[in-house]
């Protein structure tokens, strides 16, 4: 089998001492800012990006893969104990997890969310095993007419999936496309929008936008809130293992959520957040009691816990496959590769093959190590909630300029970075989610350049995009997206699918 | 606090005294204090690989800390403005493709500085082309092939370039042979593969990495290099001048540059470690991965070279046609 000799290959790369060193470190990390409400995983890779510069690229894409991964773990851990979600990945987790912790069964309630997650960890990287060489080999035949209609495809799912409304998600779509026309057009070299100024020249840098919009605003929004006292439930280890009858009552969900996680996962504008709500809405539209939810329902702690953690992994396989990141997350992992000067997509895989299955691999070993970082030494991590924000949040602040500033020597950029920060903190004041932006920053230059670029191949015809099989389905599948977001009566589910 | 005053008065005195000499020795002996070698392009990019390779070789020789800068942006453009303001004593080096330093005089519509008169080549490091490539599958197998079979296409004919080297050399091919063949820019060399592999363009003009590493893949096969003489490095990849196409010699090469008026005693210096780290077996093997040949001269003849280069490449891009950016 093929999977098991790249597998093999991959265990390999992944289980050098140095490889689980940062693996470990991004476990421990992700566990950290999981456990710790208002710092999350954007901003934390965005911080770590610039460290990276250092490293090697698997060890590198090691560390920030488990900070993403660890923090689904790390922020159940406080949803359940404290009823304060770490993570907007883990809020659904405070609605059954707080009520059973406050049953005193928050122990069963944890070690149902640790061994979901990592269940679901295990078939999340199967997922990936199974799909990303057959979508691998698809993206080889990708033309630019095709990567055009593919960018499509991905921003109009991300309106549809993205939080909220979708008005404001188009409108958010639109901004980051317009941020992505800044720099020289790569067809006629002329340069837009750069008022002069060399340092756009090559477009808005990446770095001081995401530290900017999602590390500094994180600070800002935080410190609006006072600081109050938080006291948890506390969990013995002895009380850990859950019953047989949790047991029998959550196995279901875990798989339900596991599934139904890995799926959302891959799509574009999916991700943790979507399949956590998404689980927790499947859980009690077919428990045979929708009373017990809210009232400590294990399913409700079970599902959405192993679906953020199998989503986790999936959304990365549309990067790792087709270059096309499907979340906030995935954009900053493609920026972390790009800095290594590999580019995301198909070629990844077989010119990298170390690197991928490398990947893969220590997705796994840092599932398994989640688990013994977890359950054990729960205790370590509930005591950190005590950690006062008025020393926690200037070292974070320190550590985002050091970061933006050391990228390139230069302190135009930290402007840059304070500019977003402000753009960031009005947007959220007016309720906008900066996350669909971001996509729209990266992929709006990439479907600019597709799209002019095909143009150009068929001499101005635009039935090229319908000619092409690939981009003609694609782009059918569009029209579909589009429908869902227009036709009132689907545009009514989805309100009601948020509201849950 | 009685302690730290003392202190302070202390290291005064040893300033004081050691003052007159320390500028002395300073003068004679360079290198006295760390340098810096600055990169135009982001930490990790190819062009980084390269200044990193140099400044661990450099570094012992020096006995000094050499530090590596990245400046990228611009095109280059953020970097040679940089060095060119930069102190000229000789701690500040430009690890770059002389050729595109001299090229952005022509490349932007308002270049920041006149590059002529504030860098200065110190030694040169190596030559490479640029090269014509078709997909491995095609009947071309020389570029007689492939020009024969392009002019009855006429402007049906697509080739992808990346770079404005590449758009130079795709020019000049054209221009010799009659070809007619649409030009398609990408951003990167490899986002052409899909697109030459289906068929959708004919041929590519793209950077000697990313060419040499398609061919020993076996998805593309170069048909001509861009340089007026072969290369060392792959002696059997004929020329555009001994196809006929163009007597022009489209080569990029890397130097060591400073700013203008960085003293001698600094410059010779520079040049006899490079020279020394260049010559070697190491550094050959080193750059014939990267598609070039090692290339040395005294610092008079490069800066000639480097001078002669400017006004090519006006010639280049006016023979192109490129509207310089800014």
């Amino acid at each position: 089998m093929d999977v098991f000799a790249n597998l093999a290959t991959g265990f390999a790369a992944a289980g050098t001492l140095q490889n689980l060193w940062f693996a470990l470190i991004g476990c421990t990390l992700g566990t950290l800012i999981g456990v710790l409400p208002g710092i999350g995983p954007i901003p934390t890779i965005a911080i770590l990006l610039p460290v990276t510069y250092g490293l090697n690229p698997l060890s590198s894409l090691v560390m920030l893969a488990g900070i993403y991964y660890g923090a689904q773990y790390g922020g159940s851990t406080t949803s359940i104990l404290v009823n304060m979600p770490g993570e907007a990945s883990s809020i659904v987790t405070c609605i059954d997890g707080h009520q059973m912790a406050k049953q005193g069964r928050a122990g069963a309630a944890l070690a149902v969310a640790a061994l979901g997650s990592f269940f679901a960890g295990c078939v999340g990287t199967i997922f990936i095993c199974a799909f990303a060489p057959p979508l691998a080999a698809l993206a080889q035949q990708f033309n630019s007419p095709d990567y055009f209609s593919l960018m499509v495809l991905g921003l109009l799912t991300a309106v549809v999936l993205a939080h909220g409304s979708v008005i404001k998600a188009i409108a958010m779509i639109v901004i980051g496309l317009l941020f992505g026309l800044v720099g020289t057009d790569v067809n006629s070299g002329a340069t837009r929008y750069t008022f002069g100024v060399s340092v756009l020249w090559d477009g808005l840098d990446f770095l001081p936008m995401v530290i900017g919009m999602f590390g500094v605003v994180e600070i800002i929004r935080n410190l609006e809130q006072p600081d109050v006292g938080r006291s948890a439930i506390s969990a013995r280890f002895r009380d850990l293992w859950p019953s047989m009858k949790d047991f029998h009552e959550s196995w279901r969900a875990v798989i339900r959520g596991t599934f139904l996680g890995a799926i959302l996962g891959i799509l574009p504008g999916g991700g943790v957040v979507l399949a956590s709500f998404a689980a927790y809405t499947l859980e009690k539209k077919i428990a045979k009691d929708p009373s017990r939810f809210g009232k400590g329902a294990i399913e409700g702690v079970a599902g959405p816990e192993s679906a953020n953690n199998s989503a986790a992994q999936t959304s990365f396989i549309p990067l790792l496959t087709l270059g096309l990141p499907s979340n906030a997350i995935m954009a900053l992992m493609m920026g972390a590769m790009m800095i290594q000067g590999i580019q995301p997509g198909s070629a990844v895989m077989t010119s990298r093959p170390d690197l991928f299955w490398g990947l893969v691999a220590s997705m796994w070993i840092g599932n398994l190590m989640l688990v013994i970082i977890n359950l054990p030494m729960i205790g370590i991590w509930v005591k950190l909630l005590s950690l006062p924000y008025r020393f926690l949040y200037p070292a974070i602040l320190l550590f985002c300029v050091i970061g933006v500033y050391s990228t390139n020597n230069n302190s135009v950029l930290m402007v840059f970075t304070a500019g977003f920060a402000l753009f960031g903190y009005i947007l959220v004041r007016l309720g906008c989610e900066p996350a669909p932006m971001i996509l729209g920053f990266i992929l709006g230059p990439l479907m600019e350049e597709n799209l002019r670029r095909s143009l150009v191949l068929s001499r101005g015809d635009p039935m090229i995009f319908v000619q092409r099989p690939i981009s003609a389905i694609l782009l059918v599948l569009s029209a579909c997206v589009v429908a869902l977001i227009v036709l009132p009566a689907l545009r009514k589910t989805r309100e009601e699918a948020f509201q849950e | 606090m009685r302690t730290r005053k003392w202190a302070f008065g202390s290291t005064m005195l040893l300033l004081a005294a050691g003052f007159g000499p320390a500028t002395l020795a300073q003068a004679q002996q360079y290198p006295a204090q760390d340098i810096r070698f600055i990169c135009a392009f982001p930490p990790g990019s190819g062009a980084d690989v390269l200044v990193r390779y140099f400044a661990d070789k450099v570094r012992p020789l020096t006995g000094r800390n050499v530090i590596v800068e990245n400046r990228s942006g611009a095109g280059g453009n953020i970097a040679i403005e940089y060095v060119s303001r930069a102190k000229p004593d000789g701690y500040t080096v430009f690890v770059h493709g002389a050729s595109g330093t001299a090229a952005s005089m022509s490349l932007f519509k308002s270049p920041p500085v006149d590059v002529a008169k504030t860098i200065q080549v110190v030694a040169t490091i190596n030559r490479q082309p640029f090269m014509v490539l078709v997909d491995a599958k095609s009947p071309h197998r020389t570029l007689a092939d492939l020009t024969a079979a392009m002019k009855p296409k006429g402007n049906k004919a697509s080739y992808a370039t990346a770079a404005p080297f590449g758009t130079v050399v795709g020019e000049v091919y054209k221009l010799g042979t009659g070809v007619q063949a649409v030009e398609v820019p990408y951003k990167n060399a490899i986002d052409s593969l899909n697109d030459q592999l289906s068929g959708a363009i004919d041929y590519a003009v793209h950077d000697p990495v990313y060419a040499l590493a398609e061919q020993r893949k076996g998805d593309l096969r170069i048909l001509a290099v861009s340089t007026a003489e072969r290369l060392k490095a792959n002696p059997d990849l004929p020329t555009l001048k001994e196809l006929g196409v163009s007597d022009l010699n489209m080569m990029g090469w890397w130097a060591a540059m400073v700013p203008q008026g960085t003293p001698k005693a600094a410059t010779d210096q520079i040049n006899k470690w490079f020279d020394q780290v260049v010559g070697s077996e190491e550094t050959g093997k080193f750059l014939a991965s990267f598609g070039g040949d090692q290339l040395t001269m005294p610092p008079d003849k490069a800066q000639e070279l480097f001078l002669k280069e400017i006004n090519n490449w006006a010639e280049f891009v006016r023979i192109a046609r490129i509207v310089p950016a800014g």
